[in-house]
């Protein structure tokens, strides 16, 4: 490809493409989470009834791909663009092949193909359909019409498209290693790449994530997570329980991560952190005067 | 004569949804055409991941006045079913006539044109095609299986006035999505097939079939390789394209020592890639792939696509050589939790070696194969490849200087997984010990198969075993070695007789279509009988034996023994009180024969057991015939029980006769 833009000039051609098509360009979530889904813009928001049109970049942390910064695109922090249409458009896929010419990736040069997958969360309590989307047999998106989240059927219907910006940023600029992905397209000493940017703390978290994490700790604090949501719901906060069920999600990742979760107990957690997802959601729903059924 | 078209233009359908859509909307119009007794000459739908094409010819455009009898209940049916019967057709009771023993409602159906009944018939079963899943879009109320964008239809050339959902139809259709997006309007069927063919869409899935197989062949003569058969690849890859370019990539050849099922795991199912053998039936450095972009630059397609697959197995390398520095023996089981409640896959396989010294004593390699099969799973590879369990370990092990008999164990104790796909020899012992100890284990851990839902597969175990035990012909004591399992785990209740009965019952399930229900049921007891051989023999000698003459003459005499003996208990039979010739014949006829009945039934020849107790027919008919059982003396009569029953016990030691 003759025109290798920078990983962050994706970015900012994303959020230029998408506040073109009438979405507000929002900032990441201040908590750990393992996508952009997490984000209560994507959950909160798409439950209610109301157009809801954004885009955001959104970090995304899943601590069982530690690879030490080890691996060509395995890391445990990485970045997605997350698009929210609600309703989705007629023309939502249109939009999303105008957004990849818009990368400069060409439709008539690329094999562009939309191929089944759908999407389930169990710690959400969410569900979709859609397709992951190929270019040239790498998957640089999955596209979504969430059909429920929080256990709560979603009508209006969202189309979720979340961008692997990494993976795109890799096909652009042709090289194989997140590693050397250009972040900023300086020369000399200005140049800066994606691991002179995150490889140190990917490495310090690698080990935390898979070696040093106190897991007597990480349980209380999944408990004392737990509670509190639980509490903040029935003191009619959602989104701070909201939060509370993100924090809980992300503590039990990290003991995954550890290797203390068996795979029974995994179960039991995941429907205790879906719980707190679907009583925050229902929560919120109600303040809103009225459930969506 | 008219033609109908309908399409209904879709976003991309699921590839693997759509080859059952062909025969599925064919179904749902033909029947519905000949509910409103229209004709036509020729129906057919065609699908591709865009669009279902509804093709229908000879269309019948004046349809007769016509008078159609349609019965309704019996004319003494309560009036509930004759109120039910109006409503459901939407007419009232004078409507309804009598005729022979039944109400007719005699519908006049007026003289109509095609055009004025074919929009109400398209829309009504539109939505009666069954999707396996389907999902809502944007605000609309519909249900599809994606969103629905456009519905062409037209009679003859001109729009049929219709409305499905929020869509109106009109005369137009799309081309390939990227090649050629602009609306065209469409005259005839035969127009329609022409202006997609221009527009980069082949509309018959059987015709991108036979163009990627074509395509396919012609490749592998240019580069003299030979893809994979691979149909179920086949299928999805022309329903993931409209228009077919079918492409050859290369492998880098320092991938191919990797182990084959792991290429092709990383080929097909990831990419959909076909992989190709040489001329020498190795692993070729190619793979075949369809693409759907007509004319481009292949050249930028293939590129990209030969660097996925090189990041894939750049990995997948990376994997295999980083395991080769850890031999099977060595690798920690102890973190990999088997079951939160009964430890982790380090104990299942002490177990497992504990079961196998048992189950077959002396047997080395299959002591050796126990310890070892489980440890893949702690591999890289498999941990990126789940499906490559055993598969790896058979790598590994022969690398290791294990023996092909152990590898192969290790490699298919999984098995079967599919209907028939059973483990031999070595493997199928190990797959027993495994599947037992897994059932066992799970239930022990509070596990169970509830109606629809059995998480852990506990059925499938259960069927495993008995299948691999019959085809294998394993002389096994199935009782005596969940016995000794049940003993390597810690609990306090006594589930063991619930496994017991939980296999039997699948066994009587494995039986049901080829021995009648009662058959199964008196022969089926595995607490009576613990080798599944046995009771193989058991229900074929039963099920001939309950359909003869002399099985049916047994059955009657047992029948006849059972009815005068309750559920007491009997002394010792006292020789000394038998007072007639009938009653002592009977008895030494008896005694005579019991210790070759048992003899015979130790060597499971059942049908010798009842030749032999045949022999008491003459001697018990004239017991029956000149002895009153219930004697006045309730000693003698007691005496007389108790040697019925020593009777009877010979038959409950074969099978429960009650049920014949």
């Amino acid at each position: 490809m003759s025109n290798k833009i920078s990983f962050q000039d994706i970015i900012m051609k994303l959020q230029n493409f998408w506040m073109g098509h009438g979405c507000a360009i929002l900032q990441p979530h201040t908590l750990e989470m393992g996508a952009g889904t997490f984000h209560p813009a994507t959950i909160l928001k798409t439950l209610s009834t109301n157009p809801w049109n954004v885009a955001f970049v959104q970090p995304s942390i899943r601590p069982g791909d530690s690879r030490y910064g080890a691996h060509p695109n395995r890391m445990q922090h990485y970045y997605q663009f997350q698009v929210i249409l609600k309703p989705s458009p007629e023309n939502i896929q249109d939009l999303y092949l105008d957004s990849l010419a818009a990368l400069g990736i060409d439709k008539l040069k690329h094999d562009i193909r939309f191929v089944e997958d759908d999407w389930e969360s169990p710690t959400l309590g969410a569900a979709g359909l859609g397709w992951e989307v190929w270019c040239n047999g790498m998957e640089i998106s999955q596209f979504t019409y969430m059909q429920q989240i929080c256990g709560v059927d979603c009508r209006p219907v969202a189309g979720e498209i979340t961008y692997g910006l990494e993976r795109i940023a890799l096909y652009i600029q042709e090289i194989d290693e997140a590693s050397k992905i250009d972040w900023n397209g300086a020369k000399g000493d200005k140049a800066l790449n994606y691991s002179e940017i995150d490889f140190e703390a990917e490495r310090q978290y690698s080990r935390y994530n898979l070696e040093e994490a106190n897991t007597d700790i990480l349980l209380r604090h999944f408990d004392e997570a737990e509670q509190e949501s639980i509490s903040l719901v029935k003191k009619q906060l959602p989104f701070p329980a909201y939060d509370f069920c993100i924090r809980a999600s992300h503590i039990f990742n990290l003991l995954d991560a550890r290797g203390v979760i068996s795979t029974t107990e995994r179960a039991a957690y995941i429907a205790r952190v879906r719980h707190l997802a679907k009583i925050s959601a229902t929560c919120w729903l109600e303040m809103q005067g009225g459930s969506n059924g | 004569m008219a033609e109908l078209l309908l399409e209904l233009y879709t976003e991309e359908i699921p590839a693997m949804m759509q080859k059952a859509v062909e025969k599925g909307f064919e179904d749902i119009y033909n029947k519905a055409l000949s509910a409103e007794s229209i004709d036509y000459t020729h129906l057919k739908t065609y699908i591709g991941p865009r669009r279902i094409t509804l093709h229908i010819d000879g269309l019948q455009e004046e349809l007769e006045a016509q008078n159609i009898e349609i019965k309704g209940p019996k004319s003494t049916a309560p009036d509930s079913a004759i109120d039910g019967f109006c409503r459901s057709k939407g007419i009232g009771r004078d409507s309804l006539v009598i005729k022979g023993e039944c109400y007719f409602y005699e519908k006049k159906i007026e003289a109509r044109s095609l055009k004025s009944v074919l929009p109400k018939i398209i829309v009504e079963n539109i939505g009666k095609y069954v999707w396996p899943k389907s999902m809502y879009w944007g605000d609309y109320k519909v249900k599809w299986v994606r969103p629905l964008l456009n519905i062409l239809c037209i009679l003859d050339g001109e729009i049929l006035a219709l409305e499905y959902a929020h869509l109106k139809a009109n005369n137009k259709s799309f081309g390939h999505r990227f090649a050629d997006y602009n609306a065209f309007e469409v005259k005839s069927f035969a127009d329609y097939k022409e202006q997609l063919h221009t527009k980069h869409v082949i509309l018959d899935r059987a015709e991108r079939l036979e163009l990627i197989s074509t395509s396919i062949k012609k490749l592998e003569a240019k580069h003299n390789i030979q893809a994979f058969d691979e149909p179920k690849l086949l299928e999805e890859v022309a329903g993931l394209n409209e228009h077919i370019n079918v492409l050859v990539g290369e492998i880098d050849k320092r991938f191919l020592h990797i182990p084959p099922e792991a290429l092709v795991s990383s080929m097909k199912t990831h990419q959909k890639f076909f992989p190709c053998k040489d001329a020498t039936n190795g692993f070729a450095p190619y793979f075949i792939f369809v693409s759907n972009v007509p004319g481009a630059d292949n050249n930028e397609i293939i590129r990209g696509n030969e660097k996925v697959l090189s990041a894939r197995l750049a990995d997948a390398l990376y994997f295999y050589e980083q395991d080769q520095k850890t031999p099977l023996k060595d690798r920690d089981l102890s973190k990999i939790v088997f079951h939160a409640n009964i430890g982790t896959m380090q104990d299942k396989v002490g177990r497992l070696i504990h079961l196998a010294e048992y189950f077959d004593k002396g047997n080395e390699d299959l002591v050796r194969a126990a310890s070892l099969c489980k440890s893949d799973l702690v591999s890289e590879m498999v941990g990126e490849f789940p499906e490559l369990q055993g598969i790896m370990g058979d790598y590994y092990a022969k690398q290791e200087g294990e023996n092909k008999e152990i590898a192969l164990a290790i490699r298919d104790h999984y098995k079967p997984m599919g209907t028939d796909d059973l483990p031999k020899g070595l493997a199928a012992k190990l797959a027993l010990i495994d599947k037992i100890d897994s059932l066992v284990g799970l239930m022990v851990a509070g596990e169970r198969a509830t109606g629809s839902k059995d998480p852990f597969a506990l059925r499938r175990m259960a069927l495993g075993i008995i299948r691999i035990i019959l085809a294998e012909k394993l002389d096994v004591n199935l009782t005596a070695i969940v016995d000794l399992n049940y003993t390597s785990f810690a609990t306090s209740s006594d589930i063991k007789p619930e496994i017991i009965l939980f296999i039997e019952d699948r066994l009587k399930n494995y039986y049901k279509d080829t021995y009648d229900t009662q058959v199964i049921r008196a022969a089926i007891d595995l607490s009576l009988e613990d080798n599944i051989l046995i009771t193989d023999l058991k229900l074929r000698f039963l099920d001939e034996f309950s359909k003869s003459q002399s099985g049916l003459e047994l059955i009657e005499v047992y029948r006849r023994v059972t009815n005068i003996l309750s559920d007491e208990k009997f002394d010792k039979i006292d020789v000394t009180l038998f007072n007639n010739t009938h009653e002592k014949n009977l008895y030494n006829k008896l005694l005579g024969i019991i210790p070759n009945v048992k003899a015979s039934i130790g060597s499971s020849d059942f049908s010798k057991a009842f030749n032999q107790i045949l022999d008491l027919k003459t001697p018990l008919t004239s017991f029956f015939d000149n002895v009153m059982v219930n004697d006045n003396d309730p000693i003698i009569a007691q005496n007389r029980k108790a040697m019925l029953f020593e009777l009877s016990n010979l038959f409950k030691q074969i099978a429960h006769f009650e049920y014949l």
